[in-house]
């Protein structure tokens, strides 16, 4: 009843017209990450999804306020309310602030798509899901007001067989958001958005006005203009782009907690191979990090839906297993593989990109600290899978299971990186040896684990 | 009993307004982890929950102590919020900073416990009670407007009884 109620007071904030700024302990409270990480870890269903209601228009019309003053938002208190509620930095936020639509379409995307469980009606008691229905109403306005025109010319989605048109529009323009975030891809001068053009535009006028009081060295001028405006793209590129992810990713999680499967739009579009691919060389460690944990956990959904045997290398015709082959890689080409021997390659992967990256995740400055969590999250949902599949014999099983829990302890205490890189490259090395041709390495794999 | 006998303490210190300020071995005693600890893993359910109420009305009162006065916040009162509501004392500054943010903070985190759903096997009726005033007493510290839409008193909170379950409606 209470949290109800507090989404009512929300959700007439977010109302058409309502002018209001939302007060400023509200925005305070839901800064404190302790109000996220408790509404996210409600055991109550119910109030769990109010709250993440709650949160989520709290963000809506704070980006709308700061949309609607037209001016770079300079208040702290917002970005940090935003920041916790999204899981990502300040800096990232303020620059995709800067690029009407894109906060507001991550919003809707994480409540949408990622809150995956609270949507089942069989669980939800019917008057908590009148509320996310309504609350992703609200959210929802401006992007389909927006995007229909466009949607029907998308020939992508022509071939994704999603029978709610919501989500299908969602993962659409998520997919538009990566798109123009990747490096090469043509749209992405479009994609970066008017406030970086217009911010070129405004700094050049600047430069010809100085050009005509100065007179000189207003070539070295330009020069500079257009440094600066391009590390500003980048920039914005790489904040984009990293939220955009920490949300996929979130969804990803997210769906491994249900046993459905995977929708398809993951696979066919959010996860397709020029996208996954370009993950593994992204030059922002954060994007890459993000971006290679959430092809691992598409993997790892998709692995549990396999019903047969699949090979990795050749002609794949179908969608799932074009995406399981480009994030997997090919060059496991020794013949058919068993889902749990893709389970342990997904794993290997995961373990070999922390191992390779264990000095961003732990030591580089101004690296966020959710980067770290995300990796030893998607570590702890793919060896959970493996586990629990099985497939290897038991003397194996243990083995595995021992170095796993090292690594895990070592994961915990930031103070020991060089134990944890030694604990992951042994754990690597075990994979290695159990991959692919599982039942004729054990002894290796043992006499890896006694060196 | 004994308990119930603090959360009467408190919350007559909370009633009384701005007058007298809460003891400062009250907020001492719930700087100490343990205390925290102990009431939130306590497996006697009524324990638990009167043992939360009294934690949060400690919070409310804390929190219209340091407003209502120019003193600065002491480190004691500052490790005590920072104890029951798991914030960093950062977090808390910030919030102290702003009129209204630790009242609806601790409001949330009340309406968060898990004392929805009860049988009245396991908890005497009176808990409910408790959870009940003391909802009405965080609610009223509520700025205004939300205080207003909340509506959250005694004919608010709603009690179904029906075959042994009652179940209280935050």
């Amino acid at each position: 009843m209470w949290m109800k109620n507090l989404w009512d007071f929300t959700r007439e904030y977010n109302e058409p017209g309502n002018s209001m700024p939302l007060p400023s302990y509200v925005r305070i409270a839901f800064a404190n990450p302790e109000m996220t990480r408790r509404i996210h870890e409600e055991r109550d269903l119910a109030v769990c999804v109010i709250g993440r209601c709650v949160e989520a228009l709290v963000v809506n019309k704070l980006a709308a306020d700061i949309n609607s003053c037209n001016v770079p938002v300079s208040n702290d208190d917002e970005l940090a309310c935003l920041s916790a509620i999204l899981g990502t930095e300040s800096h990232d936020v303020r620059l995709c602030l800067g690029q009407p639509g894109t906060i507001e379409l991550v919003n809707l995307a994480s409540l949408a798509l990622g809150d995956v469980s609270s949507s089942r009606a069989d669980q939800t008691p019917p008057d908590t899901l009148s509320v996310l229905q309504q609350t992703l109403s609200i959210l929802s306005q401006p992007l389909l007001a927006q995007g229909n025109a466009e949607l029907s010319l998308d020939q992508t989605f022509a071939l994704v067989n999603v029978s709610d048109k919501f989500e299908r529009t969602i993962a659409s323009r998520l997919y538009g958001l990566l798109k123009a975030r990747i490096p090469g891809a043509s749209s992405l001068v479009e994609g970066v958005g008017t406030s970086a053009s217009s911010l070129v535009e405004e700094m050049s006028i600047s430069v010809s006005f100085l050009m005509e009081e100065v007179g000189t060295s207003a070539s070295a001028l330009m020069e500079e203009v257009g440094t600066s405006a391009s590390s500003l793209m980048e920039e914005m590129r790489t904040s984009c782009l990293r939220i955009c992810l920490k949300s996929l990713w979130h969804c990803g999680k997210a769906h491994h907690q249900i046993s459905d499967p995977l929708p398809s739009y993951f696979p066919l579009v959010l996860a397709r191979p020029e996208i996954t691919r370009h993950f593994q060389t992204e030059q922002d460690p954060v994007a890459r990090i993000t971006g290679c944990c959430f092809g691992a956990l598409i993997v790892s959904k998709l692995v549990d839906a396999l019903e047969s045997p699949i090979f990795l290398s050749g002609h794949v015709r179908n969608a799932e297993l074009a995406c399981i082959s480009a994030i997997l890689g090919t060059e496991h080409d020794e013949g058919l593989l068993l889902p749990h021997q893709l389970h342990f390659i997904n794993f290997r992967n995961v373990v070999s990109l922390m191992s390779g990256e264990i000095d961003t995740l732990f030591t580089a400055a101004g690296m966020p600290a959710n980067v770290l969590n995300i990796a030893q999250d998607t570590l702890y949902i793919l060896a959970d899978r493996m586990f629990v599949l099985g497939g290897l014999p038991m003397d194996q099983q243990r083995l595995l299971q021992e170095i796993y829990w090292d690594v895990v302890n070592a994961l915990r205490s930031d103070q020991l990186k060089n134990e944890t890189v030694k604990v992951l490259d042994r754990l690597w090395q075990i994979l290695e040896n159990l991959l692919p041709g599982v039942e004729s390495s054990q002894d290796a794999a043992i006499q890896n684990l006694d060196h | 009993m004994c308990l119930e006998g603090l959360w009467n303490v408190v919350r007559a210190f909370n009633e009384r307004g701005n007058s007298v300020p809460l003891p400062s071995y009250v907020y001492v005693a719930f700087t100490n982890s343990v205390m925290t600890r102990r009431i939130r893993e306590q497996s006697d359910p009524a324990v638990r929950v009167i043992g939360r109420c009294v934690e949060a009305l400690v919070v409310n009162k804390l929190a219209a102590d340091i407003n209502s006065r120019n003193v600065p916040v002491s480190n004691d009162e500052l490790a005590c919020l920072s104890g029951i509501l798991g914030t960093k004392s950062d977090d808390l500054m910030l919030l102290l900073s702003h009129p209204g943010a630790i009242e609806f903070t601790n409001m949330i985190f009340f309406a968060f416990d898990d004392f929805y759903s009860f049988t009245l096997a396991t908890v005497p009726s009176y808990v409910l009670d408790v959870v009940q005033q003391t909802s009405s007493t965080l609610s009223r510290s509520l700025p205004p407007e939300l205080n207003a839409k909340m509506r959250l008193d005694q004919t608010d909170t709603l009690m179904n009884v029906s075959d042994g379950q009652c179940e209280l409606v935050l």
